[in-house]
């Protein structure tokens, strides 16, 4: 409970005056439900019943601006709630998505992103839901029954105890149901989320289905899922229907109650007709917020755990920690000395690595899929803490580096290019202001620019996974990233997708451009890039076998030429 | 059958008729039952008014045991409307998803798969609301609104119209906001779904975001988008709050009306007390069907929209027509005759005047630039694409006289984007019908092993959406090892033998080629080592055959097949 405050305040504080309305709204909205009953007593025994117009006028007139401010207060209450609800969730929502984003590349290595997408979306959703349909309504709710119950015991306490004695069976009979209710519930979502996985990832692969000529197979897999997905639908209709009929029969057995209190001998000459249709209007009046309150229980009971969720989220700090010294302004020398580390929960996948990157010099890391190379470029580029041993960028330990300024002077081409659905030119400069004579010269050297010019410019739109793009226009893109901003360290992590000759033409020239008057780190699968390297470090197995030039490795017949005569691209290595 | 929303009401709400008919008279007793109720109660009113206390009992039995007759009718008439639409909901779910896997690579490069998943599931709930919620909306409240009209135009006809204006002035008032309402909720719908499609993308592309350091920025634009979601919210809170009590302050209008008309007329002696409470009842209930009845206008109004959707799906003509008589698929390598064969996709001419013969048993190998019509060709072979009659000819039949099904069980297309399903490892390649020992056999001849022991669970390991990403070169060893599960008397490899070293996959050529059942082969690479073995090359280009010979002829001729093979080799040696 403390904790769920702490996670809310923050978020729910600057719309306190809409919530302070609505707190002020609800108790008036109430009273005035509460009044007319009251007024309607009064109007039909004195007015009607009695004769007396005057008061009948008054009464009536009162019951009549009671229904319009009582619209005028119910209508207000829950319009400032959804505006509140609103911007509280929009803020916790970026919250929510800054502080995601802030955690380290171990969290996302562990995370599922649908996970961390139902985060944001549903989850934070159901806290909406919570503000408008449940929290504050809540307490009008509460008003309004003890209102209501407090006026009918005030008009007639016998008659009110015989109608209470509907209420405690009714109050257990609605709960029964809704407890079946929400078990079945739970059953449909679970069985349609099912349904729908299955559906989605198979109409994904449908060619699959089809070569295979499974259609039979699972045109059946998907019936036994829907089979269970359309016996529980037809259970909450059961439920469903037996909830309303219940309150429905309930207000009539009321009424037929009421009715026998008139009769009575004992209290005959108590009840009047506007005692009993007062009654009657409050009963109905009350029987709404009765209904709705359990309702309200199971929508907090929900709320909660949106929030023990992102509870534990916001309260997650797994990040690299920063360092406080500045780089140089240009970055020289990368010296790596017996290098060790492992990823959270594995062996260690590094034992002892060292060697350096001298000022200017182009080194490529050759080994196979597991012997540890992209696992150097993701430390040095900071994505992981934790390395034993000693990595130091100009002389400088790279743990005490600010995040900041390493990110200033290292540039970065990851082996999956991930291109956002934003515009080319977002995509491009990341945000930074570069100015766009710089992007355009940064895709001519990439030799993307006629790409972005097919795209129709800077501004054009990159769709979700760079869609309208192929495999090879994407990594030049990647390229260009790079190029833009000009580190004077750049880390590139070679792509393996198989591209046309032509392509791979450009990007053998794209990666020259971007290793010329820089230090390289290349995490290499092209043979080409390879031999253009000044330096090539062969690993295995976390460690270094041998380092060396491209014909110097050749002639010592060892790993590296193994590698090369088995492969004549890399592409598998 | 057409379709059109007719032909859909035709082919699966007829068959429920007797559900619907048995449910009208179950509504009729509802509404009966309804009404009646007050004046009941009315009447045993007057009785104690006029003293007559046995009147008032027997008034209360009365409506007592009506309220037990409520109890059955209300739940037999919802029971009766709605599951209909559950049934309903799940038979066209069930055809739907069965005209999906009938259809080609056109109708799903149309529809994407996110896009047939939301018409599988919201459009088929909206037209679940047309055969349950909107059939039981429409008939009870014609049914409510008549018989309320008549008990009280025959209470009293002035009152009973001059209280008619207020209700069908916020009925109609009620009406045009709910057409409002569709507008602004499909404007947050699509806000959301912008929203969450941002998120995704920078928590799938958070790697490259912290390397960059573009958090920040990322951040920003995403709280732009939920400012945007935020005021859709807003605006349709606002129509959402003020609408919904409308009809709520009509009845309260006309309590007033009632009282005001009604108390006079009491006194006048023109009607009893009972009558005037009898009205302020016959009100309240009135209001009821009639909101109902505006979120019946809604869900007809979206469900116009969704009908269209479902049509769409579930008529889809698919693009193969299959002959009624088909030929058997061979039961050995059959020998593939090529002639002539073109095919337009879209507007682009893909295959143009292709002739190729591959004897039974043979190899064929096809190489050619990106966009050259390579895999089109393969494609083809498997009628992913339908050819042109007599233009590819298996064992002298034309292929598109071959049963399909039989055809796709005996021919196997390793395709180049391989697709997993979520399901283990194992299921993954051995589709359900093999032994872990084959599988993990196949998984050797793949070059899978070491990818397996990487794994946390080895062949048990959870793959695709659901379970742990695969990098690209996985992925195609796993769809190798799917193809090569089963016999097969055509074998196509396209373009995946990138996925394995150049020693295995000259292992794999080999064994191909030995096998005593050894199938007829298409291998498509640009890895020329892999088409050494090949019985005969095809160089393609824009679509057109430009080269063929065997490997050695190809190398020794000018063209685009030596250059890169000396660009293949040449850096390697």
């Amino acid at each position: 409970m403390r904790r769920a405050f702490d996670l809310m305040w923050p978020s729910v504080r600057p719309d306190l005056a809409w919530y302070a309305v609505a707190l002020v709204a609800a108790p008036l909205s109430a009273g005035l439900t509460v009044v007319q009953p009251w007024l309607l007593r009064r109007a039909l025994d004195e007015g009607v019943d009695g004769g007396d117009l005057d008061l009948l006028v008054w009464a009536s007139t009162g019951y009549l601006v009671g229904a319009v401010l009582s619209f005028v207060f119910e209508g207000g209450y829950n319009w400032v709630t959804a505006i509140g609800a609103s911007r509280t969730v929009a803020r916790l929502r970026s919250r929510v998505f800054r502080h995601a984003l802030s955690l380290g590349a171990s969290f996302f290595d562990r995370e599922p992103t649908g996970r961390l997408l139902s985060r944001v979306t549903s989850d934070v959703d159901a806290l909406a839901e919570t503000i408008t349909a449940g929290a504050v309504t809540l307490v009008l709710d509460l008003l309004l029954i003890a209102g209501l119950a407090g006026l009918l015991v005030w008009m007639d306490p016998w008659l009110s105890l015989v109608l209470l004695t509907v209420a405690p069976p009714l109050a257990v009979v609605l709960e029964l149901i809704r407890r079946r209710m929400r078990v079945v519930f739970v059953a449909v979502r679970t069985h349609l989320a099912d349904l729908l996985a299955y559906a989605a990832e198979r109409i994904t692969g449908v060619e699959v289905v089809q070569l295979y000529a499974a259609e039979e197979a699972t045109l059946r897999a998907f019936d036994q899922r829907l089979a269970r997905y359309r016996e529980a639908t037809v259970w909450t209709n059961v439920w469903d229907a037996l909830m309303f009929a219940v309150v429905d029969a309930t207000t009539a057995i009321t009424m037929a109650m009421m009715l026998a209190y008139g009769a009575s001998e004992r209290f005959g000459d108590v009840a009047t007709v506007g005692l009993l249709a007062a009654f009657v209007d409050g009963v109905g009046k009350l029987f709404g917020p009765i209904r709705e309150l359990s309702n309200k229980v199971s929508v907090l009971q929900r709320a909660a755990a949106a929030v023990d969720k992102l509870g534990d989220l916001l309260h997650n700090q797994e990040r690299v920690s920063d360092g406080t010294r500045d780089l140089p302004e240009t970055v020289g020398e990368v010296v790596l000395d017996g290098v060790t580390f492992g990823y959270l929960d594995g062996a260690d996948v590094l034992q002892g690595v060292s060697f350096a990157i001298r000022p200017g010099e182009v080194v490529a890391l050759v080994g196979r899929t597991g012997s540890g190379k992209s696992t150097v470029g993701k430390l040095l580029l900071r994505a992981y803490g934790g390395y034993r041993g000693s990595l130091k960028v100009d002389g400088i330990e790279l743990s005490d580096v600010r995040h900041a300024s390493l990110r200033r002077r290292i540039g970065v081409v990851q082996q999956d290019v991930v291109l956002f659905p934003d515009t080319v030119r977002f995509n491009l400069a990341m945000g930074e202001p570069i100015p766009d004579e710089r992007l355009w010269e940064a895709l001519r050297r990439a030799q993307a620019d006629d790409v972005v010019r097919r795209l129709g410019g800077l501004d054009a739109r990159v769709e979700h996974g760079g869609r309208n793009l192929s495999v090879g226009e994407g990594q030049l893109l990647a390229f260009a990233r790079v190029l833009c901003r000009d580190t004077p360290l750049v880390v590139l992590d070679e792509a393996t997708a198989s591209v046309d000759s032509l392509t791979e033409q450009r990007i053998q020239d794209a990666t020259r451009e971007l290793l010329r008057d820089r230090t390289v780190l290349v995490v290499a699968h092209r043979l080409s890039t390879v031999m253009d390297a000044d330096r090539i470090v062969v690993m295995e197995a976390g460690r270094v076998l041998e380092q060396g030039r491209h014909d110097e490795l050749l002639a010592r017949g060892g790993r590296y030429a193994d590698l090369v005569h088995a492969s004549a691209s890399l592409g598998a290595a | 059958m057409t379709g059109t929303f007719a032909g859909l009401v035709r082919r699966y709400g007829v068959p429920f008729l007797p559900w619907y008919l048995v449910g009208m008279v179950a509504i009729v007793a509802t509404n009966w039952l309804s009404v009646e109720i007050p004046l009941v109660v009315a009447g045993g009113i007057d009785g104690l008014q006029a003293g007559d206390r046995g009147a008032a009992w027997t008034a209360a039995w009365e409506v007592g045991a009506m309220g037990a007759f409520v109890l059955v009718v209300r739940t037999a008439s919802r029971l009766l409307f709605f599951t209909p639409g559950r049934l309903v909901e799940a038979r066209v779910q069930h055809d739907m998803f069965a005209s999906l896997l009938r259809q080609g690579p056109s109708f799903f490069a149309r529809l994407p798969a996110g896009d047939l998943s939301s018409r599988m599931t919201s459009d088929v709930q909206n037209v679940r609301l047309l055969f349950g919620f909107a059939a039981l909306g429409v008939v009870n409240t014609v049914i409510a609104v008549l018989l309320t009209s008549i008990q009280m135009i025959r209470v009293s006809p002035v009152i009973a119209l001059t209280a008619g204006i207020p209700l069908v002035l916020a009925f109609l008032g009620t009406s045009v906001a709910a057409g409002r309402l569709r507008t602004l909720t499909r404007e947050v719908q699509v806000q959301l779904s912008l929203l969450s499609d941002r998120a995704l993308a920078s928590f799938q592309g958070s790697a490259t975001l912290r390397a960059f350091g573009a958090e920040d920025a990322v951040a920003e634009r995403f709280e732009t988008h939920n400012q945007d979601a935020s005021h859709a919210m807003i605006r349709r809170a606002t129509n959402r709050t003020w609408v919904g009590p409308l009809l709520a302050l009509a009845a309260g209008i006309d309590v007033y009306l009632a009282l005001r008309l009604g108390g006079p007329a009491v006194v006048r002696g023109e009607m009893s007390v009972g009558d005037v409470v009898a009205f302020t009842s016959l009100v309240g209930y009135l209001a009821g069907p009639l909101r109902a009845f505006t979120f019946t206008l809604l869900v007809v109004r979206m469900g116009q929209g969704s009908v269209d959707r479902v049509l769409e799906v579930l008529y889809a003509v698919p693009e193969r027509t299959d002959l009624p008589d088909p030929r058997p698929a061979p039961v050995s390598a059959p020998a593939l005759r090529v002639r002539g064969l073109g095919l337009s996709l879209g507007e682009s001419r893909v295959l143009d005047g292709i002739d190729v013969d591959v004897p039974a048993g043979a190899v064929l190998g096809v190489f050619g630039p990106t966009g050259s019509g390579k895999t089109t060709l393969v494609r083809t072979l498997l009628r992913l694409h339908d050819p042109p009659e007599g233009t590819i000819l298996v064992d002298g039949v034309d292929l598109r006289d071959i049963d399909l099904l039989a055809w796709r069980r005996v021919a196997t297309l390793v395709p180049q984007r391989a697709f997993l399903f979520s399901q283990s490892l194992l299921d993954n390649i051995g589709l359900g019908d093999l032994s872990e020992a084959d599988v993990l056999a196949l998984c050797e001849r793949t070059q899978l092993g070491p990818d397996l022991n990487a794994l946390p669970e080895g062949l048990h390991t959870v793959v695709g959406e659901a379970g742990l990403t695969l990098s690209g070169g996985q992925r195609q060893r796993v769809a190798l090892a799917r193809g090569l599960a089963r016999p097969s008397v055509l074998l196509v490899l396209d373009d995946v033998l990138s996925a394995v070293d150049a020693t295995t996959e000259a292992a794999l050529v080999a064994e191909l080629s030995r096998s005593p059942t050894r199938p007829t082969t298409v291998i498509v690479s640009n890895r020329l080592s892999a088409l050494e073995h090949a019985d005969v090359v095809i160089v393609l280009e824009q679509g057109r055959c430009v080269d063929r010979g065997t490997h050695a002829e190809l190398v020794a001729r000018e063209g685009p097949y030596r250059l890169a093979w000396l660009a293949q080799t040449g850096a390697a040696a």
